[in-house]
């Protein structure tokens, strides 16, 4: 497949162009057509998300860029951000004119310092070809951008969380509703987009909505940046069609499994459940079938050497030590998984059915998506791995 | 020292606005000009930007790239996630600590280094990383992350 998100040759801002001739509503409609989803791991529909925030009362409206990713063996949007930036622009500056915002920051995960200088050079050159500021492209429309620093906690990726930390408080996830589209940054309705998904728009505002919805898997379209890590011998970000095999992945593009065979990957990186069936299809419906989920499509790899139970442990170690520690089944809950996972480990008690329930408690009662999810990998391992 | 501090408060509030949407901004480039917040520093935007000093405090201990007080003159942070797990990463810590006269994280002797493992730093593509401050290292080998170590103390 042609490369369209990660070769920055040929564009000259056709979709932001072309975005600028059409009305919002016009926009809306194409994006409604390519069926595109959130690309930060929730798979929410982008043209719902969009609508809500035009459709929302109260000035002035944001948009925000999360480019806070941090979770284990997801690292896409920083090479997109790096390889081309300005076609995140062109998206971001989509965004505002669409649902009415003047204004749009980028909240960048602060361990990227090279891309933050990056951005800022990228940033300048914008302004000063007039892409950025008072009438963008002599159109009616003006569009200012800041930069946010994330400053060390996995929790500024949850999006509610992310606007906190904006506001200069701990990365607490909000309880919801409001949601941002009603009550965001400051109070004001606020959009909040994942780098690739802002990606895509440009290129479905060019070429259309249903271009971009014949792509790849019909019943989950689209292009994905698979972010490939682990036990494998070429790991980076492939662009590919949504619904490219596992096996695919792996052998073609990572050129095989590293320091032994095939065991298992985590396709939506350390939230999802291990998939054993290298055949599966890489797409937001066929791994939930599959009794997983693409998420951020962090797709880590393990070998028959890697030891499952260490992986295991080290994951739920990442949960544990970034739990924001705002409620209580998550605070408390990470740290006895951990404890219980290691007794269970070491044959000092037999906690498997505590595990599950313990899960469960957690799913149905954590604040946000980290304590909800950070028993999957686990669970799953027990189930599949006769843990 | 201080004249500074509010001359960076005054620029930022101007850019992000004069409210708590300019503690992170104001925060880091305090940091990063410092190398740490002080306790005075701390006192300085809380009075500039109307916020009580106890919100300055619970925003700096919470995050991970903020504190209060000089900690070292190296922060080296050895990532400990699973892509770099499969990949060395611990081979690669035990050598930054060993280097260093150390049992584990935290402090070197003579003040100037700390050692740390964090959480994923991004980098699984090229795995096993670290970063001395805001440097990277990628794909590292226990020896080249022993010489970057040695380089580092033989500065002055």
């Amino acid at each position: 497949m042609e490369s369209l998100l990660l070769s920055p040759k040929s564009r000259n801002y056709e979709g932001l162009k072309k975005a600028l001739s059409l009305s919002p509503e016009q926009i809306l409609e194409e994006l409604e057509k390519s069926k595109l989803r959130g690309r930060g791991g929730a798979g929410f529909p982008t043209a719902r998300k969009w609508s809500f925030v035009r459709s929302a009362s109260g000035s002035p409206k944001f948009v925000v860029v999360n480019a806070d990713e941090s979770e284990p063996g997801t690292f896409k949007d920083r090479v997109l951000l790096t390889k081309n930036f300005r076609l995140v622009l062109e998206g971001l500056i989509i965004a505002g004119y669409t649902i009415g915002a003047e204004r749009g920051f980028i909240f960048l995960r602060g361990e990227f310092e090279d891309v933050y200088q990056h951005i800022i050079e990228e940033l300048k050159a914008a302004y000063s070809e007039g892409v950025l500021g008072k009438r963008v492209l002599d159109s009616k429309f003006s569009f200012d951008v800041k930069i946010y620093r994330g400053a060390g906690a996995y929790m500024s990726g949850e999006e509610t969380a992310l606007l906190e930390s904006m506001e200069g408080k701990p990365a607490w996830a909000r309880g919801k509703p409001p949601y941002p589209a009603q009550e965001g940054f400051l109070g004001k309705p606020t959009l909040v987009n994942n780098v690739e998904t802002l990606a895509n728009v440009p290129l479905i505002v060019e070429k259309g909505g249903e271009w971009y919805a014949s792509i790849g898997s019909p019943e989950s379209p689209g292009i994905k940046l698979f972010a490939l890590s682990g036990s494998v011998n070429r790991p980076g970000v492939y662009e590919l069609p949504m619904g490219v095999t596992l096996r695919e992945l792996i052998f073609e593009y990572g050129k095989g499994v590293k320091g032994g065979t095939f065991f298992c990957a985590l396709p939506g990186s350390v939230s999802s459940r291990f998939i054993t069936d290298l055949d599966v299809k890489l797409d937001y419906y066929h791994l939930e079938q599959a009794g997983s989920m693409l998420g951020a499509g962090g797709v880590i790899v393990f070998s028959s050497k890697d030891d499952i139970w260490e992986v295991c442990e080290n994951i739920l170690r990442f949960f544990h030590s970034e739990s924001c520690g705002f409620c209580a089944p998550c605070r408390v809950g990470t740290k006895k998984a951990l404890d219980m996972f290691r007794a269970l480990h070491f044959g000092n008690g037999n906690y498997r059915s505590d595990l599950r329930r313990l899960h469960r408690v957690m799913m149905d009662t954590c604040n946000c998506g980290l304590g909800q999810f950070a028993l999957c990998a686990v669970e799953s391992a027990m189930d599949k791995f006769d843990l | 020292m201080a004249k500074k501090v509010e001359k960076l408060i005054q620029n930022l509030s101007k850019e992000y606005g004069r409210g708590s949407q300019a503690l992170l901004p104001i925060l880091q480039s305090i940091q990063k000009e410092k190398g740490f917040v002080s306790k005075e520093d701390a006192w300085l935007v809380s009075e500039e930007l109307g916020i009580p000093i106890i919100e300055i405090y619970r925003t700096v201990t919470f995050y991970d790239l903020l504190w209060i007080g000089k900690k070292a003159d190296y922060e080296i942070r050895v990532c400990d996630s699973i892509s770099c797990a499969v990949n060395g990463g611990d081979r690669i810590y035990q050598a930054v600590v060993t280097e260093l006269g150390l049992d584990g994280e935290g402090m070197s002797k003579d003040g100037r280094f700390f050692v740390e493992r964090v959480n994923c730093l991004g980098r699984c593509d090229e795995s096993p990383a670290m970063m001395v401050n805001e440097d990277v290292y990628t794909g590292l080998t226990p020896d080249e992350a022993r010489k970057i170590v040695r380089s580092l103390k033989e500065k002055k």
